[in-house]
């Protein structure tokens, strides 16, 4: 395989990881979409669902885009006077906790109180492994590589360097989280706490994995997607343990039950 | 002229409780900015960004896509439209112009 890789479309050759990335958000939207619908009444209001996916998208594209100037501040200031450069990166964490600041500001307006991010987890779990193929099949120029390893599943992206293939890594990750719900009887939980578990778990992968990818450390020995990850968990265990949810979680996977709504704690 | 007969009443089941019309219509209209927006991205990505490897046509779209949302999001009945339009340039900083590597 030569990275990175091209589709042949219509006489036309586009890179892999567009290609991808627009069959991941199609189909995360229609798992959404599909999600949605089978809430019922339960779902909420055409409209103010309209402004939280407004929230999430403008969100999500300030903070990817922030994060990523914010990762690699020296790399960006190298190219300050190419503008291309400035548009062209963008970081799934950033974009993860700019989308979720969206949607909390946006109910914060119109005054929404149910929590909203559990019809957001396995569409974003599918959008998310289907885009990072498309990270894995553009290679270097992708720069979500892993260190160089002698470890006999390393890639060579095309430098003669054999690489952690953190994007699948990734993938692999996604896939275990998605499951993992259902395994640990977490599925009826207290609404939000479904988004909650997603986001501490992604994160807190985030924050590991990035240790075995090349990155700039200049804040603390830690890069600015390690201190986004952990600050995003933090917010989220905090909230969980605050609701009891947890606990409450373990108690009743111990006891066989699935529903902990009635029990969860009064906030 | 002859008597009519009361009519009886035809047995619809009452239409349920939604959004109202105006709304709904909100929400359509909505997506179709954000659709039309995000096609433009497209078509400029499909037709601009490997040809000629130039950041014109993307600040193009950019300013072509912030103006037409913000003059359709100034006339109260396209004003979803325009909110679609303007919403339809992060989906294409999103998806079609980068890549998720941060240098």
């Amino acid at each position: 395989m030569t990275f990175p890789v091209y589709f042949e479309v219509f006489g036309h050759r586009l890179l892999a990881h567009t290609v991808l990335e627009i069959i991941a958000y199609a189909a995360g939207a229609q798992l959404y979409w599909r999600l949605r619908r089978g809430r019922g009444a339960e779902a909420l209001g055409s409209e103010e669902n309209l402004w939280v996916i407004v929230g999430c998208i403008v969100g999500a594209a300030v903070g990817s885009k922030l994060l990523a100037w914010v990762e690699s501040p020296l790399n960006y200031w190298s190219h300050r006077a190419d503008p291309a450069a400035w548009i062209g990166g963008k970081t799934i964490v950033g974009g993860l906790l700019g989308g979720w600041a969206g949607v909390e500001i946006v109910k914060n307006r119109l005054r929404i109180t149910r929590r909203t991010g559990d019809l957001f987890v396995y569409p974003l779990i599918v959008g998310m492994a289907i885009g990072r193929i498309g990270c894995f099949l553009t290679g270097l120029p992708d720069h979500t590589y892993g260190l160089p390893t002698r470890l006999p599943w390393g890639v060579d992206f095309g430098d003669g360097v054999r690489r952690h293939p953190t994007q699948l890594y990734d993938v692999a990750f996604l896939i275990a989280l998605g499951i993992a719900p259902r395994a640990w009887r977490l599925r009826r939980r207290a609404e939000g706490e479904l988004f909650r578990f997603f986001m501490a778990g992604y994160l807190a992968w985030r924050f590991a994995v990035e240790f075995i990818k090349p990155r700039f450390t200049g804040y603390g020995g830690l890069s600015a997607i390690q201190w986004g990850s952990l600050l995003g968990a933090g917010i989220c265990l905090r909230q969980v343990f605050r609701t009891g949810g947890v606990r409450g979680g373990i108690r009743h996977a111990a006891a066989g039950t699935e529903g902990a709504v009635a029990v969860r704690a009064p906030t | 002229m002859q008597p009519q007969e009361p009519k009886e009443p035809l047995p619809y089941e009452p239409r349920p409780e939604g959004p109202p019309r105006r709304l709904a219509a909100a929400g359509w209209q909505f997506w179709l900015g954000l659709a039309a927006g995000s096609a433009v991205s497209l078509v400029i990505w499909w037709w601009g960004w490997e040809r000629f490897s130039s950041i014109n046509a993307i600040i193009a779209a950019i300013l072509v896509k912030a103006a037409a949302g913000s003059i359709l999001a100034a006339v109260p009945r396209v004003r979803s439209i325009g909110a679609g339009v303007l919403v339809s340039i992060a989906v294409g900083a999103l998806i079609f112009f980068s890549v998720c590597g941060s240098r």
